[in-house]
């Protein structure tokens, strides 16, 4: 995420033996940054546009890479993040290439939600962590446990169903509120986060309560989190069936 | 340009640099070589006048993940006209990936 900081050195060597490098990033500096990395460098910023599909724009960077690789350039794409988390292109693109017959391989890379575990200090496996599109979320009925953290990702556009829009209006917000409501009171601290980008920045990280989220700045990189509500509730019948277990297969010491 | 890079890079590869006291950066900001206007908008740490100093876009796209694939509705816009059943809106859920 952050320019400097992040980019694993795999990733770069990537960079720089590539014959072409497509570059979709979250910082304007950060593009530029790659830029400097290698002399065809090409953004895909341009394949987005307010009232257009989003849909289509990723059509359209899939196909912006697959030309060229159809064309025998050695292609690298480059992606904020992670380029499998919370992202289309970069998974089709690899699967299109495979079954076109040619190798594509996916790098890792250290994620925003990487950066939210460090910068809000929360460990995944202590409570358990669920992590949804805000507008999926919205869209299907799902099962949450509320006595895990849960995060919402692109919550700036939270209820669009167009794929059109870069915002939507607090009327979706306040729907995303009612849902949530029903599993957290209206008093709960939730976090608005956005990672840093940039080294001389850091990261939002807004505690409110859900109730105020309503009138909240959020903007495309913003993401709610909402830290656990209640206290896991034990299940003690599988306690007693994992006891009963123990005390068949671990030998007692004399 | 270049220079601007190159000082963001240094800061985000060495932890040192990362956590320079106020004193210790606005120094290191300095003796950069970098242009005055982009020295002040570091300085202020603000990334809109960095950006602007550097002729980056004023505003990133980032947005990489549709919360629905295309065949299960998207595009709901367009489809409005054709739903007189309200069919459109049963899908079955698929995979994203």
């Amino acid at each position: 995420m952050m320019l400097g900081a992040h980019m694993s050195p795999r990733s770069r060597s990537h960079i720089e033996q590539a014959d072409v490098v497509f570059v979709a990033v979250s910082d304007p500096v950060v593009e530029l940054w790659l830029g400097e990395m290698h002399k065809d460098v090409r953004s895909l910023q341009s394949y987005y546009s307010e009232g257009k599909s989003r849909h289509e724009t990723y059509r359209e960077m899939i196909e912006a890479m697959m030309t060229e690789v159809r064309s025998g350039k050695r292609v690298c794409g480059a992606f904020y993040g992670h380029p499998g988390v919370f992202a289309f292109a970069p998974h089709k693109v690899v699967e299109q290439a495979i079954s076109e017959g040619f190798a594509a391989h996916m790098e890792p890379g250290i994620s925003a939600e990487d950066c939210l575990y460090a910068d809000l200090g929360i460990d995944p496996g202590r409570f358990g962590c669920q992590h949804y599109e805000a507008s999926q979320f919205m869209f299907y009925q799902r099962q949450i446990d509320p006595s895990a953290y849960l995060v919402l990702w692109q919550v700036g556009i939270a209820g669009d169903r167009s794929f059109r829009r870069y915002s939507t209006e607090s009327g979706y917000r306040q729907l995303l509120i009612e849902l949530l409501s029903e599993h957290y009171p209206m008093d709960h601290e939730v976090i608005v986060y956005e990672a840093a980008t940039l080294p001389i920045s850091s990261p939002r990280m807004q505690r409110i309560a859900l109730s105020e989220l309503v009138n909240t700045a959020l903007y495309l990189q913003s993401t709610l989190v909402l830290p656990p509500s209640r206290t896991m509730q034990r299940n003690q019948g599988m306690l007693d069936r994992i006891e009963t277990l123990d005390r068949m297969l671990i030998p007692i010491q004399p | 340009m270049s220079n601007v890079i190159q000082f963001l890079e240094s800061m985000g590869k060495d932890a040192s640099l990362a956590n320079m006291s106020h004193k210790e950066y606005t120094a290191a900001v300095r003796s950069s070589g970098i242009d005055d206007v982009a020295q002040l908008a570091l300085l202020n740490r603000d990334q809109n006048a960095l950006n602007d100093s550097i002729g980056a876009y004023k505003k990133m796209m980032m947005l990489l993940v549709p919360a629905e694939d295309d065949d299960q509705g998207a595009d709901k816009d367009s489809d409005k006209d054709d739903d007189k059943d309200g069919d459109n809106d049963q899908k079955e859920q698929t995979s994203l990936n």
